[in-house]
């Protein structure tokens, strides 16, 4: 029951309207907002959060053995395995690439979770028509869902990684991480954010072909692993690791170990056909959403 | 909820005088007309949406009927740009959303609702509406300002906090025509807002739409094929069937009286009165009678005479002698002479009052001439 006294008037706007440049950003930060608002997908984030614990501990622990903090009183023998250890498990970028590769699923079901439905959702509820009727560009409309992915990806994967370079860093010895392997920090957050991009991108583009979020779920999460065992399946059943190309995880191995220089199973082709295979994928999910994002536009 | 006190219904603007002065009036760059459209076309393949319509509209709240797939929904689509039109040119607030500045400039000037249910779940009210207004170029603390405001107009001062997905339909009705108006456009694009509201959520959602047309200034386009919520709402009606204009004009002037009929209450004995009427006689001079139910008759009045209508026309008093009853009402004198055929049979007569066409008469009467374009009143429909 309203006071009698309220008085609904209309007020008419008296201050100027800006240009906006970046109408992505208001989006990106209205869509993370409003995907945190679901509580229970952060349990996923569960798994990462602990690697990173045991990573971080890990590298902090060898870096100790190595600067002679810890393990002084184990005698010889034992120093000469805990040198051993040390000298394996300070290999940062190895440590990450492991803990990246032993959480991915668990990323890309965090990516599919929260970007499968951002273009979806607003195709069922044809939403982009309150976006679509204010001076918001295609483009901005796709860099503001993929932001959003990116956001939440970001936290599973680009912030884990940066934790253990951290951890990497202030753990040796006379900054002699930073001094000595600087560039790789580079080389593992570039690795990361591409991990990240071709994914969310990927699962973008699959969210405007649907319009249903648990299609594009099912969609995205089949996709990648279902490659990744047809992959797997045809290279061991024939006998030729190239197969692996087709699988996205094949071809981060690949990239891992130009980058980082961490081999890893079978990534025995040349690096410039995992650019080529990982390349293609960006510019087709990129080509599928611009398409799909105009029409959205056009049709509205 | 009810309805604040602050809306009381507001004096019917004269058809075709410009907008209240608002924060955002409906003046533009090419003069009164706030939308023009020179031979608009849109096809689907072989479906014909709209076929060279050339209008102009004033400005104030201009209704756009007509049946399911007669094209509104295209031709709103068209004026935002959100659909590029076959042929033609379409230009609203003096602008043209062919290319692409002038249709993201165009969207700054515009305030559309949807009739789809195009609400985000998962947000509240007020973070949509702010996060919309900072699209359209409201710098953070106006957005929210402006957030609550326009809440509070549409009344979802007390639902501002609530996620929407918990929304009655007249709730998100509301909250999308809050939406349009959070930059305070001069131009609001409505697309059928009271789909699905009952009876008082539909009488909320006419009373603001109604005053924003009429007391706030803003140039409304209302589509819908609701005949009384344009009747109200609206000053100014365009007629839309398969993709043609069918009719266009004043609401005032396409509703006004006719001057040769007018309906007869009688207090009793009226079929006397009938009687005289239908006798061979005064049948010739062109009257006739038609009971519509008791003590009641819908009577024709004789045409004038050539030389008198010439006469009335020419010495301008043709106004004075149709008396109250406005354009088109009959003229006091035959009014009077019906009067003196009532009194010569003993007939009391108890009211005579003009024949006035309903919208809905009107908008049946075009699309019966199967879309052929009915003589606009104001702007020439082509």
């Amino acid at each position: 029951m309203k006071a009698t006294t309220h008085a609904e008037l209309y007020r008419p706007f008296k201050g100027t309207l800006r240009r906006l440049p970046l109408s992505a950003l208001v989006l990106a930060r209205s869509g993370i907002r409003t995907a945190f608002r679901s509580k229970k997908p952060l349990f996923l984030y569960a798994i990462p959060a602990m690697q990173m614990v045991a990573t971080s501990f890990i590298v902090n622990l060898a870096f100790s053995i190595k600067s002679g903090a810890i393990g002084g009183d184990i005698g010889a023998r034992g120093r000469l395995v805990g040198a051993a250890l040390a000298d394996a498990f300070t290999n940062v970028e190895q440590q990450i690439v492991m803990l990246l590769n032993s959480t991915q699923f668990f990323t890309l079901i965090v990516l599919a979770w929260y970007g499968a439905g951002l273009i979806a959702d607003d195709r069922r509820l044809k939403a982009h028509l309150l976006y679509f009727s204010r001076p918001v560009t295609q483009l901005g409309y796709i860099l503001g869902k993929l932001l959003v992915v990116l956001f939440y990806g970001a936290m599973a994967i680009i912030v884990p990684a940066t934790m253990v370079l951290l951890v990497a860093i202030f753990s040796s010895p006379d900054w002699s991480f930073l001094h000595d392997r600087g560039w790789k920090i580079f080389a593992v957050e570039a690795y990361a954010f591409v991990w990240v991009l071709v994914h969310s991108l990927g699962i973008l583009a699959i969210s405007s072909l649907v319009t249903r979020k648990n299609h594009a779920l099912v969609a995205a999460v089949g996709l990648f692993i279902l490659t990744s065992a047809i992959a797997e399946f045809l290279a061991e059943v024939l006998d030729e690791a190239r197969w692996r190309m087709l699988s996205m995880f094949g071809n981060f191995d690949a990239l891992a170990a130009e980058w980082l220089g961490v081999k890893q199973n079978g990534a025995t082709w040349p690096v410039e056909q995992s650019y080529a295979v990982l390349g293609g994928t960006l510019l087709v999910s990129f080509a599928v959403l611009l398409r799909q994002v105009r029409k959205m536009e056009r049709e509205a | 909820m009810n309805l604040p006190a602050s809306h009381p219904p507001p004096a019917p603007r004269p058809a075709g005088a410009p907008a209240a002065a608002a924060g955002n009036t409906g003046k533009t760059a090419s003069g009164d007309a706030v939308i023009r459209l020179n031979g608009i076309a849109k096809r689907y393949g072989s479906v014909v949406a709209l076929a060279d319509i050339t209008m102009t509209l004033p400005p104030g709240p201009v209704g756009l009927l007509g049946p399911n797939g007669a094209g509104k929904t295209t031709l709103i689509k068209v004026l935002l740009g959100l659909t590029v039109p076959t042929a033609g040119e379409a230009r609203i607030a003096g602008m043209s959303p062919r290319t692409r500045r002038e249709r993201l400039e165009l969207r700054r000037r515009v305030g559309y609702m949807p009739e789809s249910d195009c609400l985000i779940p998962g947000t509240t009210a007020i973070e949509l509406i702010s996060t919309l207004g900072k699209l359209v170029g409201l710098s953070a603390a106006d957005a929210i300002t402006r957030a609550h405001e326009v809440l509070d107009y549409v009344q979802l001062d007390e639902a501002r906090y609530r996620p929407i997905e918990g929304f009655s339909t007249g709730m998100k009705q509301r909250l999308k025509l809050a939406q349009a108006l959070v930059h305070d456009p001069p131009v609001l694009l409505l697309d059928e807002p009271t789909n699905g509201l009952d009876p008082k959520g539909r009488r909320q959602m006419l009373a603001l739409v109604e005053d924003l047309g009429r007391g706030q200034g803003k140039n409304v386009l209302l589509c819908s094929h609701l005949l009384p919520d344009v009747e109200r709402t609206c000053d100014h009606v365009v007629v839309l069937d398969r993709g043609r204009v069918a009719l266009q004009g004043d609401v005032a002037t396409l509703t006004r009286a006719e001057a040769q009929r007018v309906v007869l209450k009688t207090v009793q004995d009226g079929a006397r009165l009938a009687a005289l009427l239908g006798a061979p006689d005064l049948a010739r001079a062109g009257w006739s009678v038609e009971p519509l139910g008791r003590e009641t008759y819908r009577v024709t009045l004789p045409e004038p005479a050539g030389d008198q209508a010439a006469h009335t026309a020419a010495s301008g008093a043709e106004a004075e002698e149709r008396g109250a009853g406005g354009p088109g009402a009959p003229r006091s004198a035959d009014v009077d002479e019906l009067l003196g055929l009532a009194a010569a049979v003993e007939v009391l007569v108890e009211s005579v009052e003009p024949v006035r066409s309903t919208l809905e008469e009107v908008f049946l009467g075009a699309l019966g001439n199967g879309g052929a374009h009915a003589p606009s009143a104001v702007g020439g429909a082509a």
